[in-house]
């Protein structure tokens, strides 16, 4: 899942950042309104978490900004402003939860999963493939034998391609998805861990969950 | 209840009945002195008739009466009565209406004439009259007769039945209590309702006031439509919610400020804290301790300027005041901000000449230049100059201090720059500022009775001047 956080203070931005791409996540961060809705506009974000106070463009018309716009990204409004109606006007405006600060991070981890949820018509955290079930809120994968031994991006692929079932991913959408916007990760790197997630699968000795299109993609039946 | 209205009605009810029992018991006694005086004027003239009837021959009085005038001397039914005695007591003459064996009573009088009420024989109540006169002598007597000095005195008592009299009194009595009871009642009925309707927009504003409440202190009660004793109530009421809308719509702004202004600093600590705790492998995870601290010290300083600021405005600082020379003072106030002038590479070019000495409190007005010079320090843009300089005029001595601007501020933002909170941008993260320096400077000011002003000047810089300092 790629998430933009919208932040000034650069202290939020650090343990932010830091701890989301620790749960699995590719995570860009914006400084100011400006660079936040320039972010929002340019490239595909699953959830956006976004401050009201902000430097040259305000949290609120960056979010009315982006819901006129085409892109329909869940966004989490985190703000120090506890007044409701601050609450009632960001959620009025487009916003999809409003988070008040100071804030548990795991309170904010669950409230942007709950987001993922909604974004993919999903009411449980764990998706069944086959004999597979990846349990979204510890990012684990586990079958009947056991829990498998996938890495963070490994996870993360087959996750989001759970999460588009039925659907051909390109591996381009599957890497803007998968890295952060300032990723040096090359395209190639998502055949390496698709092949990687693949080999651990078939020493479980189970039937391959995902499946390729050739010329267009990765899908899960 | 304690009501108004209640008391003015009971009390103008009260005075009404009062004054109307007043006049009727009034109007009561003198219609019976007046009847009675009638009355009495009637008994008196037919008495007077009487007399004139009375003769002296020479040897005897006579009463030249015929009874066929006078009927109601013998009638049978309501018959008058008189009498005519002689000074001595002896009876000369009486009606037929006395009888038989009715025995005439005499008693002598000082006065000509007297009237009492009296039990008439025939059992009822009446008033009789005695006239004490000269007897008067016959026309046809001898004119030795007539030129007679003395004439033998006689007595006339007339009495008739006065039960008339008391019944039309009565009526009398009745027919005005009976008005004055409907009197009594229709005022009653209308001082109850003109008090009612009197007090009409008193009760409209009761009612308009009881409608404001801690949640709805943006009405105000109608001032143009109230009568004129109201009107500057009314008016004095708003003017009075108007203040304590703004003190509140103050408070809950100070609130909110305060709570945001100490929310992210802890959000900070909070997340880094608890993503430091999660992934204490993460590769940073040193410079968390310095933001943590650097957190904290924020919060630090930003309780000390709002306890500073509520001891300031709580107006309970005693000042100390002595004798204090600003050139050293301000030196040791720039003195505090070397490293941070270093930083910015900012001069700070203090007056050239030596100031003044003042009478002042050296510790506020201390406290007061830091914050100034540190404001000036703070929003300057780095390799800059920062001047100081002072005037003086009339034994007293102003400070101004300029610096160029790093975020531009119109002529408008001067009268907010003094706000609690208040930033040219709402951000809040950059400089750690919460935008209540010059607040707490404002209020060091106020307790020293210094005047603080903020302009901009021709050339664009910003300048803060402190005034009203002054001279020892």
């Amino acid at each position: 899942m790629k998430l933009l956080v919208i932040e000034d203070s650069s202290k939020l931005q650090k343990s932010l950042r830091a701890g989301l791409r620790r749960l699995g996540y590719a995570v860009d961060i914006a400084i100011d309104g400006e660079q936040g809705l320039s972010f929002a506009l340019n490239y595909d974000y699953d959830v956006i978490v976004l401050d009201l106070m902000l430097p040259k463009k305000s949290g609120l018309e960056v979010l009315r900004e982006i819901r006129r716009s085409k892109r329909d990204p869940e966004i989490l409004i985190l703000s120090a402003r506890d007044q409701t109606d601050d609450r009632v006007k960001g959620l009025e405006q487009g916003a999809d939860d409003y988070l008040v600060k100071p804030f548990s991070f795991d309170e904010l981890h669950a409230r942007i999963q709950a987001l993922v949820r909604r974004r993919f018509k999903q009411k449980s955290p764990i998706l069944e493939i086959g004999d597979i079930s990846i349990d979204t809120s510890l990012h684990i994968a586990f079958s009947g034998s056991g829990c498998f031994n996938f890495t963070p991006t490994e996870m993360s692929i087959l996750e989001y391609l759970a999460l588009n079932r039925g659907r051909v991913i390109s591996p381009e959408k599957l890497h803007s998805h998968i890295y952060d916007s300032d990723s040096y990760a090359s395209k190639n790197s998502i055949e390496v861990h698709i092949s990687g997630l693949r080999k651990k699968v078939r020493e479980a000795g189970l039937q391959q969950p995902i499946k390729t299109q050739r010329g267009f993609g990765y899908y899960i039946d | 209840m304690n009501s108004i209205q209640r008391r003015i009605t009971f009390t103008t009810i009260v005075w009404v009945a009062a004054i109307l029992t007043l006049s009727h018991l009034l109007v009561a006694l003198v219609v019976s002195n007046w009847q009675l005086k009638r009355f009495d004027d009637a008994l008196q003239t037919k008495a007077r008739a009487l007399v004139t009837l009375t003769e002296f021959d020479g040897n005897n009085v006579e009463l030249e009466f015929a009874d066929e005038f006078m009927p109601e001397f013998e009638a049978k039914q309501n018959p008058e009565y008189f009498e005519l005695f002689l000074a001595s007591g002896e009876l000369v003459e009486r009606s037929r209406s006395f009888g038989d064996d009715m025995v005439s009573s005499f008693s002598n009088q000082e006065t000509e004439v007297e009237i009492h009420d009296n039990l008439l024989p025939d059992g009822r109540h009446g008033r009789s009259i005695s006239i004490k006169f000269t007897t008067r002598v016959d026309d046809n007597a001898p004119r030795e007769l007539q030129e007679q000095e003395t004439m033998p005195l006689a007595i006339l008592r007339y009495s008739r039945e006065r039960e008339s009299l008391d019944r039309d009194l009565l009526e009398f009595y009745a027919l005005d209590t009976a008005v004055s009871l409907l009197l009594l009642i229709a005022i009653t009925y209308s001082i109850s309702r003109s008090i009612r309707r009197g007090l009409q927009p008193l009760i409209r504003m009761r009612n308009d006031i009881s409608q404001v409440g801690p949640d709805s202190i943006d009405k105000r009660i109608d001032s143009e439509g109230q009568p004129s004793e109201l009107q500057p109530i009314a008016t004095q009421f708003n003017l009075v919610l108007a203040e304590i809308e703004k003190a509140i719509i103050r408070e809950r702004e100070f609130s909110s400020d305060v709570a945001h202004e100490l929310r992210t600093p802890v959000a900070e600590i909070r997340s880094l804290a608890e993503v430091g705790m999660r992934w204490p492998d993460e590769k940073d995870i040193r410079s968390y301790f310095a933001d943590i601290h650097d957190s904290s010290r924020h919060l630090d300083r930003l309780i000390e300027n709002l306890l500073l600021l509520c001891r300031n405005e709580s107006h309970h600082i005693e000042l100390e005041l002595g004798i204090v020379n600003l050139d050293l003072l301000i030196n040791n106030v720039c003195a505090h901000f070397n490293a941070d002038i270093a930083d910015k590479n900012i001069t700070l070019l203090p007056p050239e000449v030596s100031m003044p000495t003042l009478i002042s409190d050296a510790n506020l007005l201390e406290q007061l230049l830091s914050n100034l010079i540190f404001n000036a320090i703070s929003h300057s843009p780095g390799d800059c100059s920062i001047h100081i300089q002072h005037s003086e005029d009339q034994g007293y001595c102003e400070i101004e201090i300029t610096n160029p601007m790093r975020d531009r501020l119109s002529e408008a933002d001067m009268g907010m720059i003094f706000k609690k909170f208040w930033r040219k941008d709402s951000a809040r993260e950059i400089g750690h500022h919460a935008g209540i320096g010059l607040a707490l400077a404002q209020s060091y000011a106020n307790c020293m009775d210094l005047r603080l002003q903020a302009s901009i000047t021709d050339s664009g810089l910003f300048s803060i001047r402190l005034g009203n300092l002054k001279i020892a």
